[in-house]
């Protein structure tokens, strides 16, 4: 009976002290488990906010990157289109490169700005690099192929007197005089000329099969071997020329001004004043050392 | 009698009057200017005949000039605006080489062979002045 009275005073004192305990537990619980979440929350906030912040860096960033870009293509263009030495043709082939990039760009610029995930943004802004590389790849090869087109024209136009020089040869040959030396120089020249104008054909395909996919290094590669074929060939090329017209330009006047007509008539009365006029200006101005190959 | 005192004829009525009419010299006046308004009028008809003619041939010089503009500025808006360069031209016009004129010809290229080499320097520094640090993805 004592026991059992025992057991009943001990359940009810325990119910009691469990029942007044419970709340405080709880309650501490509760502001642990509020303060717990408020904290993820905050902190899920704090994560967004940098993403966010990320993003609208990433956007900023490349927004730049482009414009840089599309102004140094835009320069480029005016570049190719104000040059007086490329035919039609070759103006309106690098162009059409040049407008292809500035078409990419400015659709990837689109893509970019209606981005709204970070990582997917900055996949973005890194193809505005790896994807054209504008002046590692781009630009050099555009302005190569300036150079080269230019030195090529020039080439033809002086390949195009060859055969002019050589009737005037043959015309003072057939009068009986002379004309080993200048057959010897302008055989040279038109050597020198070949030479030349190959070099500059295999260069011009050599740079147009540049791309992108050929990496920096590989483009680097091609265009100093190129650089170095304007300096070795076509530079050196061209100031022997100009050593070959000069001494050329000597020994006509030398078979022209002894008066000995070449051709008939009126043209050969001009002949001697005209040569004469122009010796003082022709010492001074063809002077081919000044080129430094 | 009487009555045809009192009833004079319309003729004799004149000479009556016109005495009594001081101005009986204004119908001479009149008689006699005539010739001056008319030359007025022939002066003023062939002056305003050439005011006529003058306001319409300006009128048609200020039209003719109008549709003229009118041609050079509307195209402008509606093409593009394509700039327009000279082409370059692929081989030049030859002519033949005599004794007269090699020493030009070979002085000329020999120009222009120098002004090639200086365009080529300066293309290719430009292509070494190229920030190629540009298109590194560091920081990407």
């Amino acid at each position: 009976m004592r026991l059992k009275q025992f057991i009943a005073a001990t359940a009810f004192a325990g119910t009691f002290i469990a029942s007044s305990a419970l709340p405080v537990f709880a309650q501490n619980f509760g502001n642990g488990l509020i303060r717990d979440v408020n904290r993820l929350e905050n902190q899920a906030t704090k994560t967004a906010q940098r993403q966010e912040n990320q993003l609208q860096n990433i956007i900023q960033r490349a927004d730049t990157l482009i414009t840089n870009r599309l102004t140094s293509l835009t320069n480029l263009n005016n570049r190719v289109q104000n040059d007086s030495k490329l035919t039609s043709s070759e103006k309106s082939s690098l162009s059409a490169e040049i407008q292809t990039d500035i078409n990419g760009l400015t659709t990837l610029k689109a893509k970019i700005d209606a981005d709204t995930d970070f990582a997917t943004a900055r996949t973005d802004a890194k193809q505005i690099i790896t994807g054209y590389y504008i002046y590692a790849v781009f630009e050099p090869k555009i302005r190569l192929l300036i150079v080269i087109n230019n030195l090529q024209t020039v080439t033809a136009n002086i390949q195009v007197l060859v055969p002019q020089i050589q009737n005037l040869i043959n015309t003072f040959q057939s009068q009986g005089k002379n004309v080993s030396q200048l057959q010897s120089l302008l055989n040279d020249a038109s050597s020198q000329l070949q030479t030349i104008n190959t070099t500059l054909t295999n260069d011009i395909t050599t740079v147009q099969n540049v791309s992108v996919n050929s990496g920096t290094s590989g483009a680097e590669t091609t265009f100093a071997q190129v650089r170095q074929d304007i300096a070795q060939v076509v530079r050196a090329g061209f100031a022997k020329i100009r050593s070959d017209f000069s001494q050329m330009r000597t020994l006509f006047h030398e078979l022209i001004i002894a008066g000995q007509p070449v051709s008939s008539s009126s043209a050969t009365v001009q002949t001697p004043s005209v040569i004469i006029t122009k010796t003082p200006t022709s010492t001074a101005t063809g002077s081919p050392a000044t080129i430094t190959p | 009698m009487e009555t045809q005192s009192a009833n004079p004829s319309p003729t004799p009525n004149i000479p009556q009057d016109a005495p009594s009419n001081p101005p009986q010299e204004t119908p001479v006046a009149t008689a006699q200017n005539p010739a001056k308004p008319r030359n007025q009028k022939h002066i003023y008809i062939i002056l305003a005949l050439i005011v006529l003619i003058l306001f319409v041939a300006g009128s048609y010089t200020l039209m003719m000039s109008g549709k003229k503009t009118q041609t050079t500025v509307n195209p402008q808006p509606t093409s593009l605006p394509v700039a327009v360069y000279p082409t370059a031209i692929t081989t030049p016009a030859v002519t033949p080489i005599t004794s007269s004129n090699v020493d030009q010809t070979l002085n000329n290229t020999d120009t222009t062979m120098q002004q090639a080499i200086n365009q080529t320097d300066t293309d290719l520094n430009s292509i070494n002045n190229i920030d190629k640090s540009q298109d590194s993805t560091n920081g990407l």
